[in-house]
């Protein structure tokens, strides 16, 4: 059992009705051993165009070096510097205490200059994964500026050609960078986005990263969902740690079948699934399993990669019809929880975009939304990200003022985390989940 | 290894069909990999119980062995196989279970035709008392009998109907309501909201009739007991077959 998986919904539907929505979540086991996985490697994808020049670069250098020396001597890693165009610092190599140093005195020669291509570094980082196939592949990138040296559509591009291929967790140095170039990297490459208001952190922010990624045990991830003939999926979205929108990325198995890449598992690691599937609409009594899902991984096995499947029996998802409206009119709390940080997201999203423009009756309103959604799930974490831009005044009602001498990076922190969600509260009446 | 789900398909899972998702009861049939049929129109459908394959006729239905009803019949009147489309009617691989008899609806289908014999012309037999020009030696006495019907419904009396014979001289003799939109014409047309289109037939074979239940909605009592669909039953002098809500019909030997 490397996974367990639960299915949390109201399976009773109205007549007529189609949808079915359920919470999948889904815990890989915490006594996985990290060899099963294969080799880690690890890329520093670094911006080192002009707006990096002496503070940052310093800071970048000796935040590589940092990560370098704490990576584990089984690991590999490499380096990629970009401008407009990009360079290999240091080739892949396993960290041994030769190369480390050697990989030390060519990261101490990278010199800021030149433009911001960031698909440049992508690819450099792509060519060198592509020759790792059996190992666990991570990538740290970081940036400073505009993506401005190329259109925005090398970009997509490039993500479309890695994705699936490696992990990147992202970060923006200061606050001259856009939020939503730097998120749409992590975004696609299963990763996260976020805000290093100053260059001493960057150290400390590598530090996590590289735990994190020495922490893979299960390898290649995916979530896997069957669904009947003449059912659709509607939607597969990530719902924990953070909102990501997976529908996109669905790779058809067999007609019926779909799975979702989800990347590299540590021991222990949890994430819920928000799935909605569109079934044939039944008659009063019919009982239909809506979806089966289950999760693949590879492991080694006598020196090859096995394929293995983990199909929890009770993890299904069904669509029960009933004419009682006191069944069908029950939502899952998880479900509707989910819902709530959804909708939490999108009100931050939206309400600092109008913000940006001027619209301020209206984004005020929708700050005021994000305030007591935020306050009503618990999520003190954005409850206190939004107090840095809007002043509450009441919590319940959802009643806020814009504040006026907002700093950049309070709103720039604020839409970056606004897809981080809150899990559901563990005091669960009884009987509420089905 | 696949088990074969209510909807007819060959699932790889033993507990909600891998095709469409229906439940699959305990017990289901194992079937072959790759034996799986044409999906149903609703695909979730269950399909009822069907009769036992019968003795596969050359020009009949491949599945039930039942006689095409005319040369350009579309559907097999008994399992309801698409000749056209050479789907349809009951897997070929199962078995199939005897049907449960308790799980059948009560209530009578709501087309009931009008009531009288007279209502009925055409090409059917004429619901005449035997003629003294046939030599049949059996006779089916058909009688309506309202102390059958358990849930006499008022506004829906049984027809006042006399005694009705009918002399066995065909090899088969069709028993159930006259539907001319679907052309059954029965032999022995029936005035019974309760009893089937097709309901069963008499056959008969080396001077024997035989009682043959067509999987009909409500089923048939032999002397009282139920008949197992789809099974056929030699009968004797004086056996009483009842069906629908007031049909008597009773075997009788020419004096």
């Amino acid at each position: 059992m490397a996974f367990k998986l639960e299915a949390f919904q109201n399976k009773f539907l109205p007549p007529g009705k189609s949808r079915v929505d359920a919470i999948l979540t889904v815990t890989a086991d915490a006594s996985v051993q990290s060899s099963a996985a294969g080799p880690l490697v690890i890329g520093f994808i670094i911006d080192k165009s002009g707006s990096m020049a002496v503070d940052r670069i310093k800071a970048v250098k000796h935040a590589v070096a940092t990560g370098i020396a704490m990576l584990p001597p089984t690991a590999w890693f490499f380096v990629v510097a970009f401008d407009s165009d990009a360079q290999v610092v240091v080739n892949a190599v396993d960290a041994s205490p030769m190369n480390r140093s050697g990989a030390m005195q060519a990261i101490d020669r990278i010199n800021a200059g030149g433009g911001t291509a960031m698909s440049t570094g992508l690819a450099a980082a792509r060519a060198i994964f592509e020759r790792a196939p059996n190992a666990i592949r991570q990538a740290i990138f970081l940036t400073d500026g505009k993506n401005e040296s190329e259109s925005a559509g090398n970009v997509t591009a490039q993500l479309q050609a890695c994705e699936g291929l490696f992990q990147c967790d992202c970060w923006g140095v200061g606050t001259d960078w856009r939020v939503g170039e730097v998120q749409q990297i992590a975004g696609g490459l299963l990763g996260k986005a976020s805000l290093i208001p100053d260059p001493a952190g960057i150290e400390a922010a590598f530090r996590a990263a590289i735990e994190k990624a020495s922490s893979k045990a299960l390898k290649d991830v995916r979530l896997r969902l069957w669904a009947p003939q003449g059912a659709s999926v509607a939607f597969v979205k990530q719902a924990n740690p953070t909102l990501e929108d997976l529908t996109p990325k669905a790779r058809a198995v067999t007609p019926q079948v779909r799975e979702y890449m989800t990347g590299a598992w540590s021991a222990g690691e949890s994430r819920d699934f928000h799935v909605g599937i569109d079934v044939k609409p039944g008659y009063v009594n019919d009982e239909l399993l809506a979806a089966r899902p289950s999760l693949v991984w590879l492991e080694s096995e006598g020196g090859s990669w096995v394929e293995k499947e983990e199909k929890p029996a009770g993890a299904r998802v069904f669509a029960t019809w009933t004419g009682d409206d006191s069944l069908s009119s029950r939502i899952d709390r998880h479900v509707a929880h989910y819902t709530g940080q959804g909708e939490l997201a999108a009100a931050i999203q939206q309400g600092l975009d109008l913000r940006a423009q001027g619209n301020e009756a209206a984004a005020t309103h929708l700050l005021g939304r994000a305030v007591k959604i935020a306050h009503d799930s618990g999520n003190a974490e954005m409850t206190q990200r939004l107090s840095k831009v809007v002043e509450v005044v009441d919590v319940a009602t959802g009643t806020v003022r814009l504040k006026r001498d907002v700093s950049k990076a309070a709103t720039m922190d604020l839409e970056l985390e606004s897809r981080t969600t809150k899990r559901v509260k563990k005091a669960a009446p009884p009987g509420a989940a089905t | 290894m696949s088990v074969l789900c209510p909807a007819g398909h060959a699932s790889d899972e033993s507990d909600y069909c891998s095709v469409c998702g229906v439940a699959i009861p305990a017990g289901a049939v194992a079937v072959p990999a790759g034996g799986g049929r044409a999906t149903t129109a609703r695909g979730i459908a269950p399909q009822p119980p069907q009769p036992a394959p019968a003795a596969r006729s050359s020009n009949g239905c491949p599945v039930c062995g039942e006689p095409r009803a005319d040369p350009d019949a579309r559907f097999c009147e008994v399992c309801r196989y698409d000749f056209v489309a050479r789907t349809g009617g009951p897997p070929p691989a199962a078995p199939a279970p005897p049907p449960a008899r308790a799980s059948r609806p009560g209530a009578p289908p709501a087309s009931a035709p009008a009531p009288g014999p007279a209502s009925a012309p055409g090409p059917a037999p004429a619901p005449a008392p035997a003629p003294a020009a046939s030599r049949a030696r059996w006779l089916l006495v058909v009688t309506i009998d309202p102390a059958l019907d358990t849930e006499p419904d008022p506004a829906a009396p049984p027809p006042h109907e006399p005694e009705r014979v009918f002399p066995v001289e065909q090899a088969e003799m069709l028993v159930g309501r006259r539907d001319d939109r679907q052309n059954i014409r029965p032999a022995v047309p029936l005035h019974d909201p309760g009893a089937s289109r097709r309901h069963l037939r008499f056959l008969l074979e080396n001077d024997v009739v035989s009682l043959h239940d067509l999987a009909s909605t409500n089923g048939s009592k032999l002397n009282g007991a139920d008949v197992v669909s789809g099974s056929i039953t030699p009968l004797k002098e004086g056996d009483e077959v009842t069906l629908g809500r007031w049909t008597r019909i009773r075997l009788k030997a020419r004096a």
